[in-house]
């Protein structure tokens, strides 16, 4: 039988000889300068949305939800900065549905929560037992309707007692998914111990081509979940089919803000990991025009912090948001092509587009 | 972004009519042969789509364009359809020989193609695989040819996602892979139910659209998504799927069953299982169906296995592999970066060739 040698002998060799980093130094910033600090950010989100609502539950007032909602937009935020990166132990035990179940394209998450609360469900009030329910009633999208939907006033008030401990079970079990995202990344994990590695027998990447196809992989992947799932799933080709409850975060207020923090971990990601310094000199104007667009687009997400729908009935600002859509586009096709053709990637279809 | 529209008349101003009489004397000759045929779905250079008829040596008989991405083939009785890679909606009826022009035609509204489609036994049907997908059935869409396939009526796949199917020798049994993840042309290709997604092998009588019988995987590859598929000699149906879940897990990605039969997976030893990276692109048999090939463009693999041992009997790393299909005593092999066995094209080969004559 012939062996698997060959892949690993090929792409090394496409690789651009005068490289000045090699890709395990890649890998390993990648892993200290942003899968670490993402992950330990939104173990400290969760632990103050954990506390918030304690606080919510035991003194519930005006002050103490405004407290809480404040604190779920910026566990949504961090969440959204490390939401794209899918590699190792946050694809295991249906994690990323648990932290948030999105789209929600028929309202299953809505109706099983308003189904809990009408019964008084006291397994979803009960962070064991959350666990083991529906993705769809256990994370960001339940606590959401919760602290912002329909009736989420009576939080501030004694009415709103088993409501309130629904949000405090919900947010202990993104807590407890984000204790494993940090535990599972540690110096002495499994998954730290391959990603830094590549070699034959490493499930992540045999080679540092395969390594790199992922790092791509991850920006343009993530990018394009950006354009299809957060903008292009509201935004229509007319105004007449803009859909602006199929916005993620439309009932917080926390849409744009969202992308604008999806954008920024890709970033935040590309920036770490020193990817760039994988090309040869001459790419300076591709990586400068990289910047800018990634700049563009997060200025542009930013300018956009408002309702949904006062940004779709303003045709500036709906303009605006079409901009951004095409800057996103732009950004992958910087990626899918140029970065990939100078990193001495053979390009063909979008990276691991298969079907 | 590239529309999704089908441009109907910039289509078939491109394409133009029938094609033969505008081949080189060569190239004509090798239509009206009975060599064997193959076809496959490219990207050209400046990322506009087509198709390719090619010869066994790997040889381009002749390019056509196409509005959008295209995907797979069914060939039956002297006709060949290409169908729209998903969430397309378009499909081209050709003629091999380029005798007749192509024929343009859609899926209905509120649904597309998922890009795999089959003949019927006596050809005069053609089953396609569609998503409807404002319910998210699966569904084998009827088309007639003789009315310039008109669609004709349809009938659920037994899942969510159906992508390859086999039609068993019976003439009326039809296996789909149905893989199992939910998509909505509103949010792109993306996945939208990976906690839930369930991949189902259903066996389906094609006469009533009734479902014979259907197999799942175990819960610990509730991730595993099956999608394609090749028939071997003895009437086995082998199956080679894409894992959705932690890279840091390596589950069998190969199946096999049988109608009545239940559904077997295949383990390999690590160092094969690995070399797939958790994906199967492609899958075929040989010419003569005692041997079956997997490839996968992710991890750049080949892997030949005896039909009736399900023992490895080539493994091979070929960078950016997919497209494979029986021819002669081996297989005609493609890959995105313009290979087709040893020779070197400028297209990027799409994930599948297919024989159509």
């Amino acid at each position: 039988m012939r062996r698997f040698f060959a892949i690993a002998a090929f792409l090394i060799a496409a690789l651009p000889a005068e490289a000045a980093t090699n890709v395990e130094t890649i890998l390993a910033n990648t892993l200290t300068g942003y899968v670490r600090p993402s992950y330990t950010a939104l173990k400290t989100a969760t632990q103050t949305l954990t506390a918030s609502a304690n606080t919510l539950c035991e003194t519930p007032s005006t002050e103490s939800f405004s407290q809480a909602q404040i604190a779920f937009k910026e566990t949504a935020n961090v969440w959204s900065k490390v939401e794209w990166f899918r590699a190792g132990p946050v694809m295991n035990d249906n994690r990323i549905e648990r932290m948030f179940y999105f789209p929600d394209r028929k309202g299953l998450g809505l109706k099983q929560v308003q189904a809990a609360l009408a019964s008084k469900d006291e397994s979803a009030s009960n962070a064991e037992t959350l666990q083991t329910k529906s993705v769809a009633m256990q994370g960001l999208g339940a606590s959401e309707f919760l602290l912002f939907g329909t009736g989420s006033e009576t939080l501030a008030t004694k009415d709103g007692a088993f409501r309130c401990t629904y949000i405090l079970s919900s947010a202990k079990t993104i807590s407890a998914i984000a204790n494993d995202l940090q535990s599972n990344w540690a110096n002495s994990s499994e998954a730290a111990a391959f990603w830094q590695t590549p070699a034959a027998n490493n499930p992540f990447f045999r080679s540092d081509a395969e390594a790199l196809n992922l790092m791509i992989g991850t920006l343009v992947h993530g990018l394009d979940a950006i354009r299809d799932m957060r903008l292009g799933n509201f935004i229509g080709k007319t105004t007449e089919a803009d859909k602006p409850k199929m916005a993620a975060y439309w009932r917080s207020e926390n849409t744009f803000a969202s992308i604008a923090a999806n954008l920024e971990g890709l970033k935040n990601f590309y920036e770490a990991s020193q990817i760039q310094t994988v090309l040869p000199a001459g790419n300076d104007g591709l990586l400068r025009t990289i910047n800018f667009d990634f700049a563009q687009a997060i200025k542009a997400a930013k300018a956009l912090d408002k309702p949904v729908t006062d940004v779709l009935a303003d045709p500036d600002s709906r303009k605006k948001a079409a901009y951004m859509q095409l800057t996103v586009q732009i950004l992958i096709d910087h990626f899918n092509t140029e970065f990939a053709v100078a990193a001495g990637l053979d390009t063909g279809f979008s990276f691991g587009d298969g079907d | 972004m590239r529309p999704l529209i089908v441009d109907r008349r910039a289509f078939l101003a491109g394409a133009g009519a029938a094609w033969a009489s505008a081949l080189l004397p060569s190239r004509a000759e090798a239509l009206t042969k009975d060599d064997t045929l193959f076809a496959s779905a490219f990207m050209g250079k400046d990322e506009t789509y087509g198709f390719a008829l090619l010869n066994a040596a790997g040889d381009i008989i002749t390019k056509q364009t196409l509005p959008d991405r295209g995907h797979s083939f069914a060939a039956g009785n002297g006709r060949a359809v290409i169908f729209a890679r998903r969430p397309g909606t378009f499909a081209v009826a050709f003629d091999p020989k380029g005798k007749t022009g192509p024929l343009l035609f859609s899926s209905p509204e509120g649904s597309h193609f998922y890009g795999h489609g089959i003949f019927s036994s006596d050809a005069k049907l053609l089953y396609a695989t569609e998503n409807a997908f404002e319910t998210g059935d699966g569904l084998i869409g009827i088309y007639d040819v003789a009315s310039g396939f008109k669609r004709v009526g349809a009938f659920p796949s037994g899942g969510i996602d159906p992508h390859d199917m086999v039609l068993l020798a019976d003439g009326k049994t039809l296996c789909v892979a149905n893989g199992g993840i939910l998509t909505h042309p509103d949010s792109g290709r993306q996945k939208l139910n990976l906690d839930t997604m369930k991949s189902v092998i259903s066996f389906i009588d094609v006469t009533t659209g009734t479902l014979i019988e259907s197999h799942e995987l175990p819960a610990s590859l509730q991730r595993l998504s099956l999608r394609h598929m090749a028939e071997d000699a003895s009437g086995s149906i082998w199956i080679g799927g894409q894992f959705e879940g932690d890279e840091l897990t390596r589950p069998p990605l190969i199946a096999r069953i049988g109608l009545g039969q239940d559904l077997v997976l295949s383990e390999f030893a690590p160092e094969i299982t690995n070399a797939f990276g958790n994906y199967i692109g492609s899958v075929a048999a040989s010419a003569d169906g005692n041997r079956i090939a997997f490839t996968s463009p992710v991890g750049g693999a080949m892997l030949v296995v005896d039909a009736k041992t399900a023992a490895p009997l080539e493994t091979r790393a070929i960078p950016k592999i997919c497209g494979i299909v029986g021819s002669g005593n081996g297989f005609l092999v493609s890959t995105e970066n313009g290979n087709l066995n040893n020779q070197r094209h400028e297209e990027h080969w799409d994930n599948h060739i297919r024989q159509i004559s």
